[in-house]
């Protein structure tokens, strides 16, 4: 199926198209997800979400870029979005707990702890790079996820981001500076523990 | 090389971007620099998890569930959705029969009831013709043929 015939069918929601693109794209959709949200469960809720927003905008899709640069660029939206709204949970169960002398409340709503929950060096390590990556500002994010996990090349960041080449170039070479600094830092909050 | 200069250039050592003299320079200080050492190793173990995370497989029911929740959703919204599906054809005819309605009703509005100190005699010609011209009916005059008629 071509991305045009893909295209129509998800406008006119033929099951067929629809199982198609979701037999094509979910893997990558998934992954993606996963690499911002350090959770497949949660990466597996969000992709639920992304799908249902392709179909919704489908009509939006103006093909500028191809069919799979749009659905990343709508995957890496949603999941930032949903870090936004992790985030927000997260202080209010902090402030929460605050009043309630107890952390269970924050403990129950946020997974940010691989560092508390994994006694293995490598998991707690893990913890602190996804915390860190969280950290960088959001394009900087966007673009060492897309490239060091994904392993997306930069020339389709750039479509995905809709920024020039040199610029992914400047960005990940910046989120390359800045992580080191934040990693070295949490190395040393972890060796306090 | 100094720690600076070390904890500035981790990921291009490990990416094997600097030259060979710098790279030298990198693997001196770590053998002299033990806090230096320690850090790079737990930077390279760091990073290492990312391979990991790679590994990572979802769940082989999660196109199912994706479909089941696509079926839902598809269900719960309303077929006159679909004509959302071509904003760019739909918001000008929208816009254009919003303008005409509204002319249309400012018009009979204006012409039914002039405002007491308008000036405007309703049964001037201009306004009859006015009246005539837009279809507007005199609905005073027929509610008392109807009074009458009972």
């Amino acid at each position: 199926m071509t991305d045009a015939e893909l295209i129509e069918g998800i406008k006119c929601r033929d099951r067929v198209a629809l199982e198609y693109l979701v037999a094509t794209h979910q893997q990558k959709v998934i992954k993606t997800a996963y690499y911002f949200l350090g959770n497949m469960e949660d990466a597996e809720d969000l992709s639920q979400e992304v799908f249902i927003g392709i179909i919704d905008s489908i009509a939006m899709f103006r093909k500028k870029s191809s069919l799979t640069t749009w659905i990343y660029r709508i995957t890496v939206n949603q999941s930032l979005n949903f870090l936004k709204k992790r985030q927000r949970r997260a202080v209010f169960s902090r402030i929460g707990a605050l009043f309630n002398s107890t952390r269970a409340g924050y403990q129950n709503s946020y997974r940010e702890p691989f560092i508390n929950e994994d006694p293995v060096e490598a998991s707690e390590l893990r913890g602190i790079l996804k915390i860190a990556v969280s950290q960088l500002p959001e394009n900087q994010q966007i673009a060492f996820v897309l490239s060091q996990y994904d392993d997306r090349p930069y020339k389709e960041i750039a479509e995905i981001m809709e920024l020039t080449l040199s610029s992914v170039e400047s960005l990940i070479h910046r989120a390359k500076m800045n992580l080191q600094k934040r990693l070295i830092s949490g190395f040393s909050e972890y060796k306090k523990q | 090389m100094n720690c600076k200069e070390l904890k500035e250039n981790m990921f291009a050592f490990q990416e094997h971007t600097l030259s060979p003299e710098r790279k030298q320079a990198f693997l001196i200080h770590l053998d002299e620099c033990n806090e230096c050492s320690l850090i790079f190793r737990q930077f390279q173990l760091a990073l290492s998890t990312v391979d990991a995370d790679k590994e990572a497989k979802p769940s082989p029911f999660a196109a199912t569930h994706i479909l089941q929740q696509i079926g839902s959703h598809i269900e719960t919204r309303p077929r006159y959705f679909l004509m959302a599906q071509n904003p760019w054809i739909i918001r000008p005819v929208v816009a254009a029969v919003s303008l005409a309605v509204g002319i249309f009703l400012g018009i009979n509005m204006a012409l039914r009831e002039p405002l007491p100190d308008s000036g405007l005699d309703p049964g001037s010609p201009v306004i009859q013709s006015l009246k005539s011209e837009f279809f507007i009916t005199d609905f005073i005059e027929e509610d008392k043929s109807l009074t009458s008629f009972q």
